[in-house]
């Protein structure tokens, strides 16, 4: 049986990192600096996200956890806005939105017909609403992206269909279903490559602290869909609100 | 039947380059030419609601809704057109629009000013990536007219055609515009010809009424 993993084990883990910087020293890409904050960044996150965790399992009040949870979904919506480089106004609302309709809906289904709780205890809503939503935050950065640079190359077919009595989805139509498919493509391959090519990290956690495979599987396979659900529907209706504001983008935002 | 245009101002990301406009169109032909970057083509975007404006628009003193624009001011742009994959599918593509159901697509009108237009060496299930700017042009012109709109704008639309075929061009349209609202903006002299009422746009972002 495995040890827990105590400070050695950490420091051990920490030296690891030296080959990043190797690499990055040894192929002059200098980016030992981003190396170094990236990892802290994570560091400092994941303690504090231990210790918050610790007295939210604690209090398990159903209040904070769906304050909590709208937080999350807050700064998913500020890391699209800043990843993406759109600069456009009310993005972060839009994306905040596109998540948190498409999240409540999937958690929902998942937490009361799947999971069966009577209320939404933090132990199994805060982390499975977090895989959810971080997932949803990637493939809406990728799809708000993907969706305003392809406006922005065919402005003036865009402009054509409008100018010949199309409404303002009806002349995106065509570039939509290319940003759609750019945002959910990589969960899709990611779905495929699971069990043979990598072992998802909900999965190998459970498994390596002790819980029956077969229900970590069960697990697994639960979550899996339900991003896949939430990746699509928020990115969905993303499109969807940017879509009704063609035309303020295309006097206001530069594009 | 006019068009009434009161205290337009438009621009791109808050600066403006047309500020409030008022200017009067009525039934016919009306030319807009002007200096290069005054705005002409900024203007017939707005008014087509392509752009996001300030001010009111009227026609027949009825202030206009989105949705009568869409339905009812047709634009031809200058260039950068949308196709498919062939000729007569570009042409018939706006009929599949929303706000287009109410039209049905005139065959003989398609085959008039295809002919008129000198594009009678191609078959309408030519792919239009044979087609050169000015053949693209005329078919995009024909696209627009074919919709019959109350209101029809285009920029710069013989851009692009040999003097022949503009004068065929404006011919036509001194006839069509008969019954509608026609802003058309060009530089080309033979436009000047069959215009029935002239309007010229200064860079200084003003009208004056030739
Ligand atoms: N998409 C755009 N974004 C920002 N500025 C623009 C855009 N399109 C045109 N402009 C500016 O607006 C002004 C008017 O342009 P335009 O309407 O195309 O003039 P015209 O058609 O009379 O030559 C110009 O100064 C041009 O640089
Ligand atoms: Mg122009």
């Amino acid at each position: 049986m495995a040890k827990p993993i105590g400070l050695n084990g950490l420091i051990i883990s920490y030296l690891v990192l030296t080959v990043l910087f190797a690499v990055s020293y040894m192929e002059k890409l200098r980016i030992e600096k981003d190396i170094f904050v990236s990892y802290l960044r994570m560091s400092v996150q994941l303690f504090l996200a231990g210790f918050v965790l610790i007295y939210v399992f604690k209090i398990d009040n159903t209040i904070i956890n769906v304050i909590i949870f709208l937080f999350m979904i807050l700064f998913a919506s500020r890391i699209v806005v800043d990843r993406s480089g759109v600069k456009i106004k009310n993005a972060t609302l839009f994306i905040f939105l596109s998540i948190f309709i498409s999240s409540v809906v999937v958690l929902v289904v998942l937490i009361f017909g799947i999971v069966h709780l009577h209320k939404l205890n933090a132990r199994y809503f805060i982390p499975l609403a977090g895989m959810v939503i971080g997932n949803s935050m990637n493939s809406t950065a990728i799809g708000i992206e993907r969706f305003f640079s392809k406006i922005k190359d065919n402005r003036s077919k865009i402009e054509d269909l409008m100018g010949l009595g199309a409404t303002e989805e009806e002349a995106v139509s065509f570039v939509k279903g290319e940003a759609l498919k750019a945002a959910l493509l990589p969960t899709f391959a990611s779905a495929s490559g699971m069990g043979i090519v990598f072992l998802p990290g909900m999965m190998t956690g459970q498994i390596l602290s002790g819980v029956d495979p077969t229900q970590a599987v069960y697990y697994q396979i639960v979550i899996v869909v339900a991003i896949g659900a939430t990746v699509c529907l928020s990115n969905y209706i993303m499109i969807k609100i940017l879509s009704s504001r063609l035309k303020f983008y295309l006097t206001y935002s530069g594009i | 039947m006019c068009l009434f245009i009161e205290n337009f101002s438009v621009g791109y990301s808050g600066k403006y380059t047309l500020k409030d406009l008022t200017i009067k169109f009525s039934k016919g032909f009306n030319l807009i030419i002007g200096d290069s970057g005054s705005g002409k083509t900024t203007f017939l975007k707005a008014l087509c609601h392509l752009l996001d404006y300030k001010g009111k628009i009227y026609f027949k003193d009825k202030r206009l809704s989105e949705a009568w624009v869409r339905e009812n001011c047709k634009l031809m742009i200058q260039s950068g057109y949308y196709t498919e994959e062939t000729i007569i599918s570009t042409v018939k593509k706006p009929f599949e629009l929303k706000y287009n159901r109410g039209r049905t697509f005139d065959e003989k009108m398609f085959r008039e000013l295809f002919s008129l237009f000198r594009l009678d060496k191609f078959s309408s299930n030519e792919s239009v990536k044979r087609l050169s700017g000015g053949e693209l042009q005329r078919i995009a012109l024909i696209r627009a007219l074919l919709l019959k709109p109350k209101i029809l704008l285009a920029d710069e639309p013989t851009s692009n055609l040999d003097n022949k075929v503009s004068k065929e061009v404006y011919r036509f349209l001194k006839e069509y515009c008969k019954s509608r609202v026609c802003i058309i903006v060009s530089h080309d002299p033979i436009a000047k010809e069959f215009s029935d009422k002239l309007f010229y746009f200064s860079k200084k972002g003003f009208v004056d009424y030739g």
